[in-house]
């Protein structure tokens, strides 16, 4: 009987070296993900979050130990991806097709795709099943896409950047379908994005990876109690900084602090406190990291 | 093989145009040329005019029969043909349109494994497209024989006998059908290099796989003439055109003229077909190709990263 934790996703040492070991995409990471949660995985451009998200779906060959729903996905792509469905990106469906072909496809190469979940989805929306791929619109390609994973009875879902060069409708109801329709306890999703603000809401979980390493990994309460903000009255700034905040920020003349594991009660005396948004907890944690790292 | 015979549907309409298209407008081109030029009684070329019936209709039942065997052999060349040069195409591609349109990503997001992708891209070149351009090669030769006899009989020409013999079809049809399936285990090494070429270029897959094996032929050709002084021709190009000459197909044709066909006696192309399984540069080619098709694999398990 497995007493652990049920991880869905666990990585010892996770490394991807490149050019005899140069450039390191990543860096010997270390991961436990359990089932249930929607994670995000945020990091810059070559931060290596794409590469940690190809070694999980075995499109990229690592070093180090990876376990995804208990299989190897170096050696195991195929059977791995009957429990787990990703979007790399949009319009990687063939343009060529129509999408009462590509539906058909997927039901004959997926066991677990349910037809009529697929085509109920598709029914809200304006995609038509004789259109051909290449003239539907970025957003209707990305519904359609949406509409076969979401008929997929996974166990985990994969999105890379799902929603990049989407307007701002489809990006909210790409999300909101996520989350009313597809995600249960049953589910894990992890979701890489530069859009983090639509998506810190709907996060339990969040990762920052900078130059192939992790800079954060915690669960959305975890940072919630640990990391507060702070709008430093100009009065207070010394006092302020003798508690060693981790960032400092100057938002319309005033001094704004990040601090970690300081009590609140020590804090609020120095002005009005604040949850860190997830895009200023993840500028301050980059500039703090990349601080470190520099010789 | 739910999952197979889905692939290859896949391929079947995303290459239509090469499985049914082009040998459709063949077909359409002969057919047309044939009830052409019988029904404007013009076309000597062709012969099939009321005088050059006539002249069949006078002659003995042995040689109507071998005429009737040569037009049904010539109505497959331009089908067979273009079935080679397609078939090269379609493998050159296989593997790179998919990485060019980054389709690779949804494609690896379904569980098919790389090797039953490529499997599935071998079984459209070594069955399913051959099959395609042999049905469409018979139901041609159906319709231009039934053009002709029915013209024949028009004209008081009786060419049911010499040209409707169950023997000649059937004997044809099996004989081009197995052909064709040989053929393409016989050409097994060029394909994989294929297969392979197209598994990792990063542009022109067909230039490049024909680049290599040039360039490489021209080393060996200077290092040869460095060494012994002997030269002996572009030796890739030689070996590739003794390939395609050692292939079933020329034989086929060969086969299909051989008047035992129009007696009825089927086996004996058969038989000399199968011998094929038993002549060693067949599965040479084999075991040259298996590593190529690993190495097809390999690169594309690596296509994503």
């Amino acid at each position: 009987m497995n007493t652990h934790v049920n991880n869905v996703i666990e990585a010892h040492g996770l490394s991807r070296h490149y050019q005899r070991g140069q450039i390191k995409a990543l860096d010997g990471i270390d991961l436990a993900i359990p089932q249930g949660r929607i994670v995000g995985l945020i990091g810059p451009n070559g931060s290596g979050k794409t590469t940690a998200l190809k070694a999980i779906l075995g499109l990229t060959p690592y070093q180090g130990d990876l376990k995804v729903l208990g299989l190897d996905p170096g050696h195991a792509r195929d059977r791995l991806m009957e429990r787990v469905c990703f979007i790399a990106d949009v319009a990687t469906l063939p343009r060529w097709a129509k999408v009462k072909q590509i539906i058909d496809w997927t039901e004959g190469l997926h066991p677990k795709f349910d037809r009529r979940v697929c085509l109920d989805y598709l029914s809200h929306s304006n995609v038509r099943l004789d259109a051909k791929v290449g003239n539907l619109s970025r957003g209707m390609v990305v519904q359609l896409h949406l509409a076969l994973v979401m008929a997929i009875d996974a166990e985990i879902l994969v999105l890379d950047e799902p929603t990049l060069g989407l307007d701002l409708l489809f990006r909210k109801q790409f999300y909101s379908n996520l989350i009313n329709d597809y995600f249960n306890a049953n589910r894990t999703i992890v979701i890489t994005t530069h859009q983090v603000e639509e998506v810190e809401h709907i996060l339990t979980d969040l990762i920052f990876i900078d130059q192939g390493r992790l800079v954060l990994n915690a669960s959305m309460d975890d940072v919630m109690n640990d990391y507060i903000e702070v709008r430093v009255s100009p009065d207070d700034l010394a006092k302020a900084r003798a508690l060693s905040p981790i960032h400092e920020r100057a938002v319309l003349g005033q001094t704004v602090m990040l601090f970690k594991n300081q009590p609140k009660e020590a804090l609020s005396p120095l002005g009005p406190t604040q949850t860190p948004t997830v895009s200023d907890l993840f500028v301050a944690l980059m500039s703090q990291s990349r601080t470190e790292i520099k010789p | 093989m739910k999952k197979l015979i889905t692939l290859i549907k896949k391929e079947c309409i995303e290459n239509r145009g090469s499985v049914l298209w082009i040998p459709l407008a063949i077909s359409t081109l002969l057919i047309v040329a044939v009830i052409g030029s019988v029904a404007w009684h013009g076309d000597v070329s062709i012969n099939l005019n009321g005088e050059g019936m006539n002249a069949i209709a006078q002659m003995d039942l042995e040689t109507r029969q071998q005429i009737a065997a040569a037009i049904l052999a010539a109505l497959s060349i331009p089908f067979f043909l273009t079935l080679s040069v397609v078939v090269i195409f379609f493998l050159a591609h296989a593997l790179f349109d998919e990485r060019k349109d980054r389709s690779i990503l949804f494609w690896k997001s379904l569980p098919i494994s790389d090797r039953l992708t490529i499997g599935s891209k071998l079984v459209m070149a070594l069955v399913v497209m051959p099959v395609a351009y042999w049905l469409l090669v018979l139901i041609t030769q159906l319709i231009v024989l039934s053009t002709v006899s029915f013209y024949g009989l028009t004209e008081g020409i009786n060419l049911w006998s010499s040209l409707w013999q169950p023997g000649l079809v059937i004997g044809h049809a099996m004989t081009s059908l197995t052909a064709l399936l040989i053929h393409g285990f016989w050409m097994l090494p060029i394909y994989a290099w294929l297969l392979f070429c197209s598994s990792w270029a990063p542009r022109s897959p067909l230039m490049i796989a024909i680049a290599i094996v040039a360039i490489a032929g021209l080393g060996l050709s200077a290092w040869r003439v460095a060494n012994t002084g002997e030269w002996r021709g572009f030796e890739p190009m030689l070996w590739l055109g003794q390939r395609i000459s050692d292939s079933p197909l020329p034989l086929n044709f060969q086969l299909n003229l051989d008047p035992s066909l129009t007696v009825g006696n089927n086996a004996k192309p058969l038989v000399e077909l199968m011998a094929y399984f038993s002549s060693a540069g067949l599965w040479l080619g084999v075991l040259v190709s298996l590593p190529l098709l690993a190495g097809a694999v390999y690169m594309r398990q690596r296509a994503t990263a």
